[in-house]
């Protein structure tokens, strides 16, 4: 990991304005802002349906690894924090292509020191019927295919792919990160201005899905879970992995 | 399972109200042709680079069930494609070509196909209209020449007439014949099925086919008690497919090597289109082989025959492959469930029959 990573417990942000009140004193002009994700292992671009060995020194294969984030924020230098993201509220990003794009739209310029988003969905949006979304919507099913059926609502990372196990062989891995109990609060604590139309580069460290901040051996800790309540909180300590693999690298001029 | 979401009645196919226009004068306009989604399906955008309208629907729907599209005008695209069979073959497991060649693979459903990506169970066409014109150049179905074809419709007394109110001009072309049939699949909607009915809380499940929807829809938990089977991780959400290409572990050796044949990757042997279950009922034979007859031998696959070390076997796969242990009586209900998929009103649809 190369920046540091504060995960901020979720009531710490509701004491956050909501809104903006304050007119920024040095003429703020609208930009447009864009995350651009981009995987990595140990560093380098991450590609799917390619064997990587994992610091706790597994052989990992992922076939899929497909995510949904939610209700984005800036904080802004003087501590406000901008929740008014006007194009998207949400992102569906796929592991293939080693990258993802998250167009956040018009936001005014300045001086920030943080942005934040969830991995997942709150219950209200996660539960609400999947067939309101327009087409091309990030929530609509076909769009992100991570629908969960209609009780449940929609996987937040569809971790799935295989290992090779002490005998040698190949078995599978499928961990489907689901529910309000794995939903995540992730914050990345950086400073940065934005002058113009920015791009801010976040890199994804798919190695720390298996490392960091817990280590996760597949034949250990288990290959396979749903978000059950039955898994050993296999699903609650990926999650916490995955929150844990965000970081912020930089901003460039789109 | 909730499903009290969904406000909206059924509506069906919408066809557009245009007045009259004259289709002679050199600035006619074909008359667009507005389709509902139902609401019990998601969203979903048609292809923009071919607009739906009246006269190429009706156009692609003479085409489609026309023998003069192959080479020896014995076989129409209706002819392996009927709609008491879902729009599949006849009951038959593979299909048989004009003069009686055998095909390797089931004939597919069309319906829904507004959500496909690529189509065939191997995902060699990537475009409905460019998949169109395949069948009647595959030497195993309708073995005809398209150019041969295209002559045949220009001499036709009514053909010539059809393409321009379709298309603006008497044109025969290739792409016409191609984005006229994809205009009439695209009108191949099925979303009235009693399933439907009960998401739209007009309809009651009966307790048999409840507890086949909670198998259906149950995840496989390490230790977790209660049948699940899950199934609807890949022929999920309302259109009970995810279009994703994937192996369920038919086969340790492959005979076909699906996917691959297109792709070329190691990791696309054995996948193969993840077919809607809508209409199963009707549909039989099963896979792309259409090595079951029935229902109850799928089941019986998914339940204990799942070969664990088929090639790029999908992890989805992970829990079923190690068992389901299903008991008769829940067999039977998620069999159950699967016919609250059959859509009688779309099978049934005058409108797509046969003009002839
Ligand atoms: C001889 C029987 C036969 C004829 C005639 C035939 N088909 Fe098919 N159709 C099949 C079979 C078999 C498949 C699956 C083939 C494969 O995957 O290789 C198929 C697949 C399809 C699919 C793919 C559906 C999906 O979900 O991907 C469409 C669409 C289709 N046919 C449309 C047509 C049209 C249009 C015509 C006429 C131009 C036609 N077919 C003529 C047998 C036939
Ligand atoms: C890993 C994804 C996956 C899962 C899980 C899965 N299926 Fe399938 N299913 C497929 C694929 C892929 C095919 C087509 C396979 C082929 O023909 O090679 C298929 C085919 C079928 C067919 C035949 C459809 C046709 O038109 O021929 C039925 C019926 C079916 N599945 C039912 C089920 C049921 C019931 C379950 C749960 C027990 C289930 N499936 C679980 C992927 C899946």
């Amino acid at each position: 990991m190369k920046f540091p990573i504060y995960i901020l417990a979720v009531f710490a942000l509701l004491s956050c304005t909501r809104e903006d009140p304050d007119p920024p004193v040095d003429n703020p002009s609208p930009a447009q802002l864009t995350l651009e994700f981009h995987h990595e292992f140990d560093g380098q671009m991450f590609g799917m349906q390619q064997w990587y060995i994992s610091d706790a020194g597994d052989s990992i294969k992922l076939s899929r690894l497909d995510y949904l984030l939610s209700n984005p924020f800036l904080i802004k230098a003087n501590g406000d924090t901008v929740r008014a993201i006007s194009k998207n509220a949400y992102a569906f990003v796929k592991g293939e292509n080693g990258m993802g794009r998250w167009e956040f739209g018009e936001i005014l310029t300045g001086d920030f020191i943080g942005i934040g988003f969830d991995l997942g969905l709150e219950d209200r949006i996660n539960k609400s019927n999947p067939n309101q979304w327009a087409a091309g919507h990030p929530l609509n099913p076909v769009v992100n295919g991570l629908h969960w059926g209609w009780a449940d609502g929609y996987v937040f990372t569809a971790l799935e792919g295989r290992f090779i196990n002490s005998s040698g062989n190949e078995d599978l891995i499928l961990v489907h990160v689901a529910f309000e109990k794995n939903r995540r609060a992730i914050y990345l604590n950086n400073s940065f201005k934005v002058e113009e139309n920015s791009i801010v580069q976040i890199d994804y460290a798919v190695d720390g899905l298996f490392s960091s901040p817990n280590e996760y051996k597949p034949e250990r800790d288990g290959g396979f879970s749903h978000s059950g309540d039955t898994d050993g909180g296999l699903s609650e300590l990926v999650s916490e992995n995955i929150a844990a693999s965000f970081s912020f690298n930089s901003i460039r001029p789109e | 399972m909730k499903r009290a979401f969904i406000l909206f009645a059924f509506i069906g196919l919408v066809w557009a109200c245009q007045p009259e226009i004259d289709n002679t004068r050199s600035d006619y306009v074909p008359t667009p042709l507005g389709l509902t989604i139902p609401p019990s399906l998601p969203q979903v955008a048609f292809p923009s680079d071919n607009p739906l309208t009246v006269e190429g629907v009706a156009l692609g729907r003479k085409l489609f069930w026309d023998p003069i599209l192959s080479a020896d005008s014995t076989q129409s695209c209706g002819s392996c494609h009927a709609p008491q069979f879902a729009f599949t073959d006849n009951g038959l497991a593979t299909s048989t070509g004009i003069r009686g060649q055998n095909g390797t693979r089931n004939s597919m459903p069309i319906m829904n196909l507004m959500y496909s990506t690529s189509f065939f169970w191997d995902g060699r066409a990537q475009t409905l209209h460019h998949q169109a014109l395949m069948p009647i150049e595959d030497p195993l179905e309708m073995d005809d020449q398209l150019s041969n074809v295209i002559q045949k419709l220009e001499g036709s007394s009514f053909y010539p007439e059809e393409f321009r109110k379709a298309f603006g001009t008497t044109g025969i072309t290739e792409d016409r014949i191609g984005l006229a049939l994809e205009q009439f699949m695209l009108t191949f909607i099925s979303g009235d099925s009693k399933f439907d009915r009960f998401m739209l809380g007009t309809a009651q499940l009966t307790a048999s086919e409840q507890r086949g929807m909670e198998i259906f829809n149950g995840d496989i938990e390490n230790g977790s008690s209660g049948p699940a089977a899950d199934c609807f991780h890949c022929h999920g959400q309302s259109v009970f497919s995810n279009n994703k290409f994937m192996n369920n572990g038919l086969d340790s050796a492959l005979s076909d090597l699906g996917l691959f044949l297109v792709s070329g990757n190691e990791e696309d042997k054995g996948k193969f289109k993840v077919p809607s279950l809508r209409n199963i009922e009707l549909s039989g034979p099963y896979m792309h082989d259409g090595r079951f007859n029935t229902l109850f031998e799928v089941i019986d696959f998914y339940d204990s025959e799942v070969e664990n070390n088929s090639p790029n076997l999908d992890p989805n796969m992970h829990g079923i492959r190690l068992g389901l242990n299903l008991s008769q009586q829940q067999k039977s209900d998620l069999i159950a469930f699967l016919r609250t998929l059959t859509d009688t009103t779309f099978v049934n649809n005058p409108d797509f029959q046969s003009p002839f």
